[in-house]
């Protein structure tokens, strides 16, 4: 869930089409078409993302809202049990935040995955997750896409999101014996193995919940 | 009660884009408020090389002495090196120390190797208006003569192949045949990192990918998770650049000498044997504090504002050993800080839920409350309404000042006295009970 106070506006005469804004936003909706950036004001959640990235032209520029907009997908409306399976696959509780700047839950996105999202962008879109910082909480959304059974693909030239091991690839519940072995100040065997006991605490973020059996 | 020194005056806030309003005044300013130094109340802690204010050729000559116990031979004239350095370092002790490392590294590698390309690759944080500032502030451009590449979280990434499989670095950080890592010690986030591996960190933020950053954060145990830098550091494309680490050392009383190596593992060990012995006390004396009003005073992030060389992070995640590595490092937020007063910050959704916020002025508060849904802010038209707000409140006259003092605490009276008490207590356990124990965790013994 997002409260959603500002959006962008293009500046048309100091817009050069170089698509640099394309490349940062998280709900898509910056697009360039015939080499002028266009912002959909009911996609954006004011990240400012894109007006970084045209820093050097200064062709974004913020839009307050005269009332905040608020983006939400309700979980109370999908199947619960869908919506715990995913999460568990995913090893992260429906009630825990996943997203620090917008406090969106595992479970929202789940919910928003069970609608029918089935990228980063549109669940962005769909609960407000990714739509401020973006920088911790895109792993979890590919996580939650992947225990979907949604592969999440993108072309070399787009670098919005590498998915490639963003999901559950790279994990503590994946490590490989002979890199936990040679690393033995990192206690990866004992957290492998508390792992399949319960969950592990993290601090900020949401705790890695136990491994489905 | 005791009489105390008056307060110190912290750092300067530069202006900045990235802050709320412009405070008119200093909370060290405000009435009645005091100082207690780091070595009224640690007297172990040793004299630092250089504390606010002073010149910064003693860190330049101690850049210059570090340097000399390392190779520099594969650097030839002609090479493409990148001098990586990251934002944070300049929020320490109002980043003079750091930048003059930044520089002195710089020069005498140039001197040594007669390489007249030498490139500053500068992380931000968050966003790459940081980098813009610091850069113009201190001068970093005309130093190195427009040779800056600036980068953030979201831009290209480059893939290394790793022991626990592909990352993703960032692509302009690493565009170099040679990198030197320029770095900076300070324990902010010891509930992230827990002094584990500290000093190889960055590799997995700074210079990394937002999803190598989130595996970090989300898919290992704390006391596991230098795992991800680690395996960064030690894969082949990493070494192959790999020149050296240069790191900006610190303690609570201030900037404390420069470190360099080219095994930046013998160099983390060595370096966190010191931040324990340094900062650990502080850090448990933080955790003894009964209750206290926060005030955010300073010229960054509002959790890595600094009160007596220490962020504010530590006492916000705490009572929790986090450099106790038995133990899982949550902590859903020091129950003992009552209120935090805001003054001045840069803006970032931080969360800290439970805690009700006081803003000194309107402006702040509604920045505050668009940021995040869970603040409780509270708004006055200056700080010291905000004060009495938080007063009001609390009901505590325990006040800590973070405005990024070095050396010494700003603080209220009440909170001083408090701190001077239990230091002899808290010193006593660090020594006997707990060092030997953060050492031994660490193999350190």
């Amino acid at each position: 869930m997002i409260n959603i106070t500002q959006v962008v506006k293009v500046i048309d005469e100091k817009c050069i089409g170089c698509k640099q804004c394309d490349q940062v936003c998280p709900t898509e909706a910056i697009k360039t078409v015939d080499r002028l950036a266009r912002v959909d004001k009911d996609l954006c959640t004011g990240c400012n993302k894109c007006i970084e990235a045209c820093m050097d032209h200064g062709a974004i520029k913020r839009e307050f809202l005269d009332a905040p907009r608020r983006v939400v997908t309700d979980s109370g409306t999908v199947d619960r049990s869908q919506l715990e399976k995913i999460c568990a696959a995913a090893l992260l509780d429906p009630e825990e935040a996943i997203c620090l700047c917008t406090a969106t839950t595992a479970g929202e996105v789940a919910a928003a995955i069970l609608k029918g999202g089935r990228t980063p962008e549109a669940l962005s879109v769909m609960t407000g997750v990714r739509g401020v910082c973006a920088i911790w909480c895109t792993g979890p959304v590919i996580r939650l896409l992947e225990a979907a059974s949604i592969k999440v693909e993108r072309s070399s030239r787009d670098w919005r999101v590498y998915p490639e091991n963003a999901g559950m690839a790279i994990g503590i519940w994946n490590v490989p014996p002979e890199v936990a072995d040679k690393y033995p100040e990192y206690r990866i065997r004992e957290n492998q193995e508390r792992l399949k006991h319960g969950r592990i605490e993290v601090p900020m973020f949401a705790n890695i919940e136990r491994t489905p059996s | 009660m005791t009489a105390f020194a008056p307060t110190v005056m912290p750092p300067p806030i530069p202006r900045s884009a990235m802050g709320y309003r412009y405070p008119p005044s200093r909370a060290a300013e405000l009435p009645g408020m005091v100082s207690v130094t780091v070595r009224d109340l640690f007297s172990d802690i040793p004299a630092p090389l250089m504390v606010l204010g002073d010149d910064t050729d003693k860190i330049r000559a101690a850049t210059v002495a570090a340097l000399n116990g390392v190779d520099l031979a594969r650097i030839g004239p002609n090479d493409s090196v990148n001098i990586l350095c990251s934002e944070h370092g300049f929020a320490m002790m109002g980043g003079d120390a750091y930048a003059e490392t930044v520089r002195a590294v710089k020069d005498e590698v140039e001197r040594r190797t007669g390489n007249r390309k030498l490139r500053l690759a500068f992380s931000s944080a968050t966003n790459t208006l940081e980098g813009q500032e610091i850069i113009a502030q201190y001068k970093l451009d005309e130093h190195f003569e427009g040779r800056i590449v600036q980068f953030g979280p979201y831009d290209k990434g480059v893939e290394i192949q790793t022991e626990i499989g592909v990352l993703y670095g960032i692509g302009a950080a690493y565009k170099a045949q040679h990198i030197i890592y320029v770095h900076y010690d300070d324990p902010r986030e010891t509930h992230f990192h827990r002094l584990n591996g500290r000093a190889l960190k960055a590799f997995t933020m700074s210079y990394a990918r937002i999803e190598t950053r989130g595996i970090f954060h989300n898919n290992f145990p704390t006391s596991s998770a230098n795992i991800v830098p680690r395996a960064l550091y030690e894969s082949p494309f990493v070494q192959e650049k790999f020149v050296c680490a240069v790191m900006l050392r610190s303690s609570p009383s201030g900037i404390m000498g420069v470190d360099a190596a080219r095994d930046l593992i013998a160099l983390d060990k060595r370096m966190t044997k010191e931040l324990l012995r340094y900062f650990g006390k502080m850090i448990h004396l933080f955790d003894s504090i009964d209750d206290c009003i926060a005030v955010m005073d300073g010229h960054r992030w509002l959790h890595y504002q600094h009160a007596g060389g220490l962020t504010s992070c530590n006492l916000f995640f705490g009572p929790v050993d986090h450099l106790d590595l038995e133990i899982d490092s949550k902590s859903p937020g020091n129950p003992a800080v009552k209120a935090v007063v805001v003054n001045y910050a840069w803006k970032s959704a931080f969360t800290l839920k439970n805690i009700p916020f006081v803003a000194a002025h309107p402006k702040i508060a509604s920045s505050l409350e668009r940021q995040n849904l869970h603040y409780k802010v509270l708004s006055a038209d200056t700080l010291e309404q905000a004060m009495e707000k938080a007063y009001a409140l609390t009901r505590t006259r325990k006040v800590i000042i973070f405005d990024g003092s070095y050396g010494a605490i700003n603080c209220s009276p009440e909170l001083a006295d408090e701190l001077v008490r239990k230091a002899p207590a808290v010193s006593k356990e660090v020594d006997e009970v707990l060092m030997p124990k953060w050492l031994s965790q660490r193999r350190l013994t």
